[in-house]
């Protein structure tokens, strides 16, 4: 598929629009599956589930139990959120490709840091303290994330709101403060209303969301890509759900739409208390 | 040493390709080396070499970083040049993933043009195995995009030579041979067969081999001959 017709598939007119009572449903649902799950675990012990904790659970459920290490800034925590800017950037119109903006960018954002103390990244002052080497590694590893997301799509066909990059979708669990869903999507594309089938609720635009990963896709990814716009949902009661989710594996080549209907987001949450059911039980049979 | 020399080289290489300057290469190496998750083994290893084998080293590294700044062109970034780009592709249901992470890829994949190169850098010298091994990120390319790349080469950073091999449908009909029968070596392996050991100039200063094939290798190829790390590309 080339980025033009990639592009149609994604910002087509979107199905009929999920209704609100099973977006109600839905949320009782996981409210109720989820809380039981987790009863046994302390108030201190939370479960933030996340896509690659959900690709874990199922790939390797040995690993669910494992300690996190340390966190310690690396080129790879740094890739997304400098590709996504590096992206916007090239959208804008201010630079012609990712390698034209990764350094400029990179740099704007150090430099601000510098001058006002304010990290619009986070990995400003790691990156401020690199060497010249380590520098061209992390600037890399963005320029190569951003343009696999660059080449994707056919960005002068997108709607001019669309948003890349943002804040992730979250979801704390009412009945119990151990479980947050966390979703994140790399772009939101505004889907124009058109026709007598797009009728959005409280008169809000539906979205499409586009999410990219490493490696190939897994047998779960329909499930895995609608949990972002469950999460979504879930965050946002008074906004439609989204449309479809478009899931990019560079690595592979490969591409996936999921048409956000009932099925689909039953699926998806069906995957969390799964996933949160394997979990718990994970950190049980860890002896304390 | 040389597999030092050859990981040092490849940063430098991901270095000028993205930024457009090495400043000294042993520095801006290591410093590269150190925050890459697959390499940063090798600084410890190099900081616990002698002086006499650090300088060494340095000085072959500066050698070639020297030909690199010399020699090797800025690429327009509107041919979107990305460097260690990894290719997976799962076969089978997924009971066989072939990967491999190329050095650079230039291009944008097209729907029915052939509109990617490939180039792996490499720090030794020439080897035959190395155009075998370019086949192979070719038929990756092929299986993962709607076209086949039209070109791959291999750049030897020592002499600033440029291999250059033009995909055709033969070139990837042989690489698929190449992997249908490693990948059945691998699956007899996994059931449990015995490895056969088969003599191969790669193995040079092994003394198992020596002993099966009966002859001697006295030294090997020398330190800076196979100054790439192998084994990037693999059916797993």
């Amino acid at each position: 598929m080339t980025a033009v017709e990639r592009t149609a598939a994604l910002t087509g007119p979107p199905l009929a629009p999920v209704a609100s009572t099973v977006r109600e449903e839905l949320r009782d649902r996981l409210v109720e599956g989820v809380g039981a799950a987790v009863a046994p675990l302390p108030a201190d012990d939370p479960v933030v589930v996340t896509l690659p904790l959900l690709r874990r659970a199922r790939a390797r459920p040995d690993l669910l139990a494992s300690a996190e290490e340390p966190f310690a800034w690396r080129p790879a925590f740094v890739r997304r959120s400098l590709g996504l800017a590096v992206v916007d950037a090239c959208a804008d119109g201010r630079f012609r490709s990712p390698l034209d903006a990764v350094g400029p960018v990179a740099s704007l954002a150090v430099d601000r840091w510098r001058e006002t103390g304010w990290r619009t990244f986070h990995w400003e002052p790691w990156m401020a303290g690199l060497a010249e080497g380590a520098r061209a590694v992390v600037l890399a590893e963005a320029a190569g994330w951003a343009t696999s997301l660059w080449s994707s799509l056919d960005w002068s066909s997108l709607d001019p709101r669309t948003r890349i990059g943002g804040a992730d979708d979250q979801w704390v669990c009412p009945a119990s403060n151990t479980v947050r869903l966390k979703g994140r999507s790399d772009v939101r594309v505004p889907l124009a209303a058109r026709g007598p089938r797009a009728p959005a609720e409280g008169n809000r635009e539906a979205v499409a969301l586009v999410s990219l990963s490493g490696g190939c896709p897994s047998p779960a990814w329909r499930e895995e890509l609608a949990y972002l716009a469950l999460v979504a949902s879930l965050r946002s009661p008074s906004r439609p759900v989204p449309a479809r989710v478009l899931g990019l594996w560079p690595d592979a080549g490969a591409d996936r739409v999921v048409e956000v209907d009932e099925g689909a987001l039953t699926a998806a949450a069906d995957l969390v208390a799964a996933t949160v059911t394997a979990v718990v039980e994970a950190r049980h049979s860890v002896p304390a | 040493m040389a597999l030092a020399c050859g990981a040092i080289v490849d940063a430098l290489f991901r270095q000028l390709v993205t930024v457009g300057s090495i400043g000294d290469a042993m520095t801006d190496g290591l410093a590269a080396l150190a925050v890459d998750d697959r390499r940063s083994d090798l600084v410890g290893w190099v900081e616990r070499l002698s002086g006499t084998e650090r300088d060494e080293l340095g000085a072959e590294v500066e050698r070639q970083a020297e030909g690199l700044r010399r020699r090797w062109p800025a690429l327009d970034p509107a041919w979107l040049p990305r460097t260690q780009e990894a290719m997976r592709v799962r076969l089978a249901d997924g009971a066989f993933e072939l990967s491999t992470r190329v050095d650079l890829a230039i291009g944008r994949p097209a729907g029915d043009v052939a509109s990617v190169a490939i180039v792996e850098v490499k720090s030794g010298s020439h080897r035959a195995e190395h155009r075998a091994d370019l086949h192979f990120s070719a038929l990756l390319e092929t299986l993962r995009s709607p076209a086949p790349p039209f070109v791959v080469a291999t750049y030897y950073t020592r002499t600033g030579e440029l291999d250059v091999d033009p995909v055709t449908d033969e070139l990837l009909v042989g690489a698929a041979r190449r992997t249908l029968m490693g990948s059945r070596l691998l699956a007899d392996l996994a059931r449990g067969a015995e490895p056969g050991r088969t003599a191969k100039p790669l193995c040079g200063r092994c003394s198992v081999l020596t002993d099966d094939v009966g002859q001697r290798h006295p030294g090997g190829p020398g330190p800076w001959a196979h100054g790439d790390r192998d084994g990037d590309g693999a059916a797993r």
